[in-house]
């Protein structure tokens, strides 16, 4: 299973769990060219866009990853006319330069601890819900 | 579908702009509203780039994450991806020239999927994967050591008649090995599927 498969199962059963903390998952129903692994639509109608991205150790986040994730948001917040809100979630290192770029983008980036995932999925859920 | 580089190289002094435009062309900040993964930001990002370019058969994005660390965007507009994306290369590897640059990672995306579709590489490790190049060589090398090995123990008569039988071997594995050579120095990018 890969990095992505791997966390986005660990989120969808850590969702059902807690009864989806009143988050519906609407992955896959985009009708644009927007393919993000994970949308979901929170209790208060905003649109949560993550998207993840694996690299080899010691590498860093490239923007190609962020310039994609702020254009799904975009696009997902235009098509559902609703606030949208973009996570990348990677194991890469983030450089200053592009973490000051991915804020002006709108876009929060959540460094995932690879050897304890389940514990980095329940805060990742918990800042979902903040 | 787009084509992602991690270029580590010497820092430089000054802006990379200008070395991307002198092989690249003046900067095209306006190509950036038609590219699909920036697109949508566009006005966003024209400010956080070093270079934004297009030609007709490709766009080319760079940004200077660090100091001594370019990421480079490809996305292509028509033509042969192939040629597109070692093209972009060269003329990378021809602005940093004196920077020593390293191609540390390059991946193909397939938008319609969001997947990594094919890793690309530079160098001997590369070159010796191609089919073209190891099967000759390895071939020829193990000729020359059958000879030796010969030629040291049971071949003590008719020794030119007994090496004759390797030479479209060894020339097959000399020329795989000049294609070899030459591609190193050309720093050829090979792609190899991830999936």
């Amino acid at each position: 299973m890969t990095y992505e498969a791997d966390i986005l199962s660990e989120i969808r059963g850590q969702l059902a769990q807690q009864q989806s903390r009143g988050f519906e998952d609407i992955t896959g129903r985009s009708s644009g060219p927007a393919r993000p692994d994970l949308v979901l639509k929170s209790p208060s109608g905003e649109v949560v866009v993550l998207e993840f991205k694996h690299y080899a150790p010691n590498q860093d986040l490239h923007f190609a990853a962020l310039a994609q994730v702020a254009s799904y948001s975009r696009m997902l917040s235009e098509q559902y006319s609703a606030p949208a809100r973009a996570l990348l979630v990677t194991n890469g290192r983030v450089q200053p330069r592009l973490e000051e770029t991915a804020r002006q983008l709108g876009v929060a980036i959540i460094e995932l601890d690879e050897t304890n995932k389940s514990s980095s999925v329940a805060n990742l859920l918990q800042n979902l819900s903040d | 579908m787009w084509v992602e580089f991690t270029i580590s190289h010497e820092a430089a002094a000054e802006t990379l702009a200008p070395r991307l435009e002198r092989v690249f062309g003046p900067s095209q900040p306006a190509a950036l509203s038609r590219s699909a993964i920036f697109g949508p930001n566009a006005a966003a990002w024209q400010s956080q780039l070093q270079y934004c370019g297009e030609s007709q058969q490709s766009r080319i994005i760079c940004y200077a994450a660090k100091s001594n660390e370019l990421q480079v965007v490809i996305e292509p507009t028509g033509g042969r991806l192939d040629r597109i994306f070692q093209s972009a290369w060269d003329g990378i590897t021809t602005a940093l020239a004196d920077l020593g640059p390293v191609l540390t990672d390059a991946k193909q995306v397939d938008e319609a999927t969001n997947q990594t579709i094919q890793s690309g590489q530079v160098g001997v490790a590369a070159e010796i994967r191609q089919k073209e190049i190891y099967l000759p060589l390895s071939l020829a090398l193990a000729n020359v050591a059958w000879l030796g090995v010969g030629l040291l123990t049971w071949v003590d008569q008719d020794q030119l008649r007994f090496m004759s039988g390797s030479v479209t071997t060894v020339t097959a594995g000399v020329f795989a090995a000049g294609s070899l050579f030459l591609n190193l120095r050309k720093k050829r990018l090979r792609w190899s599927g991830t999936q």
